[in-house]
């Protein structure tokens, strides 16, 4: 490849073609010109622009972020209040909740209280309506068991017992029976 | 090849090829000369002026938009300043010389990076830096900049002895190490000059040998074969011209800012 590259540059110098070094004096004047121009307006109008707007853009974006730092600092704030609001609210409504229950609790209790206390009214009432009962039953009883067991005694035994001892025979029959109830009862 | 090779001289693509490479006159153009020097505005004049143009009409009009979210001209040219600042200025001056000498510096690379660039437009383009007058007329100008503000700041005596006497050196290597300085303050243009027209000479002369092989091989059942090899090259080559041009714009500019930075603060 370098052979080609010699023989291109020899070829090219042998036949007055092309010479590297051939003198172009007019190329330094127009270098010298063409970049101090492109110096005083690089350096002078263009340049500086350019800093400007990048400082601008820096300093853009350094108050966009103190503001956006603002602003998440404000909404943690908020945050942080409506959290303890909700807190808040929950403990109170916890608060009724507990309260209403206990209440109900309360009333629930005076209720069963009450109803234990009207029960008992009504067992005790029941209970000495049964007794009242259970004593006319027993006194009917007694009449018509000593008319009943003498009329079987006289039966039996025809005319060994008299009325008087018969019936005292039922009497102390009756009151065996009356002292095992009571006994049972 | 070889055939090829031997053939050339005769009837060579290549002599009208590197012609391209050499400055010349327009026929509708006004010859002016003055002074003995001929400032006609040739293809080398009008593509210098053209790279002048397009560094100040992409940078104007960058400057112009404002947007907070750049894009498009915008987003480029800030990438590059940005480059330019982070990556060069800064990394050799401090904040305070870095600002002050940024215009200058950023001024430098673009200029030098359009002229790069511009002989890559086809059909007007031709690259004023692969020209050794060019880039001998900016490397003195950045050198004699440097000495200038070097002995502005310092004194000329101060910065001289500065510059040529390194820090810490034994007296009696003195007269050793002064020469030395000397050369490397002389070579410090010329290699700024040469590096960069060579990089750039090298760079077309690689695309103009690859499209002298297809001129070579017109008329012959070659061209078959090298054509397609020929234009791929050409076009990977063009890529890397681009590449080229953007990094010997980068090793101006940088070098540019290490002398100013030197003149500034000899010595350190």
């Amino acid at each position: 490849m370098s052979s080609f590259v010699l023989l291109a540059t020899e070829a090219a110098e042998g036949e007055g073609g092309f010479n590297p070094f051939d003198p172009e004096f007019g190329l330094v004047v127009w270098t010298g010109v063409a970049f101090l121009t492109v110096l005083y307006l690089l350096a002078k109008k263009v340049f500086p622009k350019l800093q400007e707007g990048l400082a601008d853009r820096e300093r853009k974006i350094a108050d966009e972020i103190k503001a956006a730092e603002k602003t998440r600092a404000e909404a943690e704030k908020i945050l942080a209040d409506y959290k303890s609001r909700v807190a808040a609210a929950r403990e109170e409504t916890t608060g009724m909740i507990e309260e209403a229950r206990a209440a109900a609790e309360k009333v629930r209790q005076e209720l069963i209280a009450r109803a234990e206390g009207d029960a008992r009214l009504i067992v005790d009432k029941a209970r000495k309506q049964l007794s009242g009962e259970r004593e006319r039953i027993l006194s009917e009883l007694e009449g018509s068991l000593a008319e009943w067991s003498t009329n079987i005694a006289a039966q039996i035994v025809q005319k060994e017992l008299t009325p008087d001892s018969h019936r005292d025979l039922v009497e102390g029959f009756i009151a065996d029976v009356r002292k095992s109830e009571a006994a049972k009862s | 090849m070889a055939v090829l090779a031997t053939e050339a001289p005769e009837e060579s693509p290549f002599t009208e090829l590197t012609g391209h490479l050499t400055p010349h006159h327009y026929g509708w153009a006004p010859h002016w000369e003055i002074g003995g020097i001929d400032l006609s505005p040739t293809n080398a004049v009008v593509n210098i002026w053209l790279a002048a143009l397009l560094c100040v009409a992409i940078f104007w009009i960058a400057a112009r938009k404002r947007a907070l979210v750049p894009q498009g001209i915008q987003n480029v040219v800030e990438v590059l300043v940005d480059f330019v600042k982070v990556n060069i200025v800064y990394s050799v001056m401090n904040t305070k010389d870095g600002r002050n000498w940024f215009p200058f510096i950023g001024t430098v690379f673009f200029f030098i990076f359009f002229m790069n660039a511009v002989g890559l437009v086809p059909y007007i383009g031709f690259t004023p830096t692969a020209n050794i007058f060019v880039t001998a007329t900016m490397a003195l100008m950045v050198y004699l900049l440097a000495v200038a503000i070097g002995m502005a700041r310092n004194g000329p005596l101060k910065f001289w002895v500065k510059t040529l006497v390194p820090p810490d050196v034994p007296k009696v290597m003195l007269p050793l190490m002064i020469p030395i300085e000397i050369i490397s303050q002389l070579a410090r243009p010329l290699s700024l000059a040469v590096r960069l027209f060579a990089n750039m000479l090298a760079d077309h002369l690689m695309l103009l040998v690859f499209a002298g092989f297809i001129f070579l091989a017109a008329g012959s059942a070659a061209i078959f074969g090298i054509l397609p090899i020929s234009v791929a090259f050409m076009v990977i080559f063009t890529a890397f011209a681009l590449f080229v041009a953007f990094i010997q714009a980068v090793i101006f500019a940088f070098l540019t800012t290490i002398y100013i930075n030197d003149a500034l603060h000899p010595g350190h």
